[in-house]
């Protein structure tokens, strides 16, 4: 049931090592959010910060017919650790979008950081190209 | 507990939780072929210490799966209601989607909580029914600098 028609970019960074391992549209995502994850770092190491400066938690669940915590809360991890990580997990059968929604709520919940400020001004800006 | 009373419904989305007296939580769904996105900065953000993300959407689908793909949902932490954001499309006189972003700008010093959500089986967009769930959820929780 790995479906075929999307796969990672064949010139996007780690493409390779992508495709080698999960070259469909589970690997498309994953090149995705490899893409995100690189983006973030390049941000937080121009500013002469180390890699565990990070200020940005990352979590991620991967679901079918169950929800998995892949990675929790994680402040430390460089995108190529990260990609690994998920590199791990292959399509499988099944789909619960509940189990997904209370794995999530899960995370949400444990780590929660009363520090959180509440401001919607600006949190997200559309833009058509 | 941090979370709050009550789920919502919506009829294009599967039910969910709304924070309540909590900080924004975003869920920025990122559509169609992921081979498309791309994460950008802006330079004009960067001299004010903020960082902008740009996903792109090149796409070959028309314009009514299109609208559907690309939604963003905000969650307001006390006045508890559900927003769905449709993202402006631009299309051409056929309807044919040509191409989409959606973009957000946050300070890089704040940090965040960001919460990936994959199916794994099929994460892409099948049709409008599994609308939000189907590729993969950015959950976005901010804290202050």
């Amino acid at each position: 049931m790995a479906n075929v028609d999307h796969q990672p970019l064949a010139d996007a960074p780690l493409a390779d090592l992508i495709r080698h391992r999960v070259d469909n549209r589970l690997g498309a995502v994953y090149s995705a959010l490899y893409s995100f994850w690189s983006a973030r770092h390049a941000v937080v190491t121009s500013g002469q910060r180390e890699a565990s400066a990070r200020r940005d938690a990352y979590s991620v669940v991967l679901f079918d017919g169950r929800a998995e915590h892949i990675l929790v809360n994680d402040f430390t991890r460089t995108p190529e650790q990260l990609l690994n990580t998920v590199l791990a997990e292959r399509p499988s059968g099944g789909t619960d979008f509940s189990k997904a929604l209370e794995a999530a709520h899960t995370i949400m919940e444990q780590y929660w950081n009363t520090e959180r400020l509440v401001n919607l001004s600006g949190l997200i800006s559309l833009i058509d190209s | 507990m941090p979370f709050g009373r009550k789920w919502v419904t919506n009829t294009s989305c599967q039910r969910r939780h709304v924070p309540r007296s909590v900080a924004a939580f975003e869920l920025i769904c990122t559509a169609t072929s992921a081979t498309s996105i791309q994460a950008l900065n802006t330079p004009e953000w960067q001299t004010r210490q903020d960082t902008c993300h740009t996903a792109r959407y090149p796409c070959s689908i028309n314009q009514r799966t299109f609208t559907n793909l690309l939604r963003v949902w905000v969650i307001h932490p006390t006045m508890d209601i559900f927003l769905s954001v449709e993202i402006p499309l631009n299309c051409n006189k056929h309807s044919t989607c040509m191409s989409t972003s959606v973009s957000w700008c946050e300070n890089v010093n704040a940090g965040a909580s960001r919460i990936f959500v994959i199916d794994k089986l099929d994460p892409f967009f099948l049709n409008a029914s599994k609308l939000y769930l189907s590729h993969f959820i950015l959950g976005r929780f901010l804290w202050p600098t």
